[in-house]
């Protein structure tokens, strides 16, 4: 065997390629951190806290280069697989309110966590942090702030607006730009329902609206003109959902309220009468 | 084909400054460079490593001598009498040891382990570059790294401002 010619490792096994394009050689071996490739295994075990990737940033433009890829971040967290616990967040009657939990550096300022959209004097604002300029825009109608957050729908944040045909306040992520749409035209709309906005599977946005004992969904249509119109998708009637209790009397819309929604299995929360009921939005 | 005990095939690793490794298959096999290229039926030949010289060969094959029982890729029964456990902890402090190197030398062992592979190595050196500098402050980072800060001091300025919590 010893005769026999020597075969070299092909060199087009990744790591070859990343120790050629480093230019080493056993005479002069370059630092591992001039090889892209073998500075990104090294800073992904950055430790996952949150002050990590700041800091490594401002080491050098290269490292804030590496460190803010995507691709990067996504290997980072899943070498990290369990993310720490930054704190948590706590709803308010007309807030909502972030309380970091890590020490410093790792202590993530509230305000970093500040996404809501906020009444003032000149109509309704929605303002981003610190992370870019006030967006505004006049908004006709009352938000929803009954405990319900924004919801994220493919690239924008809608917000509930009061009465149901009012609609909902959407926020466009990539336009930057505020707007609102009108809701479906409903029977008995109003105070004594209550709604909601989904992700359907295929990507479109959906409106549940509870009026007990009957619930709807509606899907957004948008034409290519921009103009927006509702189709009823089903309605069902409580009753014949087994499980939920009989009709209540009353028209305290906080006795039965949509409370959330599960997007991963489909599942709407409800609460009804002091109860909260699952349900799966496919046996509807 | 060379065999140093019965059934167990060897392999002739090949170092540029002209030293050979004799090693066990399965050991040689912790690198999946060399891993591919046996599977692919190449194996027959001795293998010539470039880039990596004798004194990182060496510890890289001292550093895959230890870990190739417990991965079980070939089978070795040498760790069947141990709990794995122990044997977590005995692999734990023998790669402690291992990696008390100089600077230069686990930079060679980080290119070694990324050429070759191996990802427990690249795991180890990789981890031990970072937790020497995440105690330390920015200017004594780039000194240890030898990374230059090519920040004008208002770009700086400006990334410790946005994220003025992170340096506290």
């Amino acid at each position: 065997m010893a005769q026999q010619q020597p075969r070299q490792i092909d060199a087009t096994e990744e790591g070859a390629e990343a120790a050629r394009r480093s230019g080493c050689s056993p005479a002069a071996p370059a630092s591992p951190l001039e090889v892209e490739d073998l500075l990104r295994e090294i800073l992904l075990r950055l430790p996952p806290q949150p002050s990590s990737l700041p800091c490594a940033s401002a080491v050098c433009k290269r490292w804030q280069h590496l460190v803010t890829d995507p691709k990067f971040l996504h290997c980072f967290r899943v070498h990290h697989q369990k993310p720490p616990l930054l704190g948590f967040i706590h709803i308010r009657i007309y807030d909502v309110v972030f309380t970091p939990v890590l020490d410093p550096p790792d202590r993530i300022p509230p305000q970093r966590f500040d996404l809501r959209p906020r009444d003032v004097e000149s109509g309704t604002q929605l303002i981003i942090g610190t992370w870019g300029d006030i967006i505004s825009g006049d908004v006709p109608h009352r938000l929803v702030f009954d405990h319900i957050p924004g919801f994220l729908v493919g690239n924008a944040l809608y917000w509930l607006l009061d009465i149901i045909s009012d609609g909902m306040l959407k926020f466009d992520l990539d336009e930057k730009s505020l707007a609102v749409i009108n809701g479906p035209t409903i029977a008995n709309d109003v105070y004594h329902a209550s709604h909601w906005i989904i992700q359907l599977e295929d990507g479109a946005v959906a409106m549940a609206i509870l009026s007990y004992t009957r619930f709807q969904m509606w899907q957004m249509d948008v034409s290519c003109h921009g103009v927006v119109t509702w189709m009823m998708l089903k309605t069902i009637d409580m009753h014949d959902i087994p499980g939920l209790p009989p009709q209540i009397e009353g028209n305290k819309a906080t006795m039965k309220r949509i409370v959330g929604y599960v997007e991963d299995t489909n599942e709407f929360l409800l609460s009804v009468d002091d109860n909260v009921y699952m349900v799966q939005l496919k046996s509807m | 084909m060379a065999t140093r005990e019965a059934g167990k095939k060897m392999i002739m690793l090949k170092s540029p400054d002209g030293m050979e490794f004799e090693v066990e298959e399965a050991v040689a096999m912790e690198s999946q460079t060399i891993r591919k290229m046996i599977e692919d039926d190449c194996a027959d030949t001795a293998i010539l490593i470039p880039n990596i010289n004798s004194k990182i060969l060496s510890r890289v094959i001292e550093y895959c001598n230890k870990h190739v029982p417990t991965t079980g890729a070939t089978g070795a029964a040498a760790s069947d009498t141990v709990a794995p456990a122990a044997l977590a902890e005995d692999l734990k402090i023998w790669d402690a040891e291992f990696i008390k190197v100089n600077r230069a030398t686990r930079f060679d062992l980080i290119q070694a382990a990324s050429y070759l592979n191996i990802k427990g190595l690249l795991d180890l050196t990789s981890q031990t570059t970072i937790d020497t500098i995440s105690d330390n402050s920015l200017e004594e980072i780039r000194s240890f790294l030898s990374t230059k800060n090519d920040y004008l001091p208002e770009e700086e300025q400006t990334i410790r401002r946005e994220n003025q919590w992170a340096f506290q």
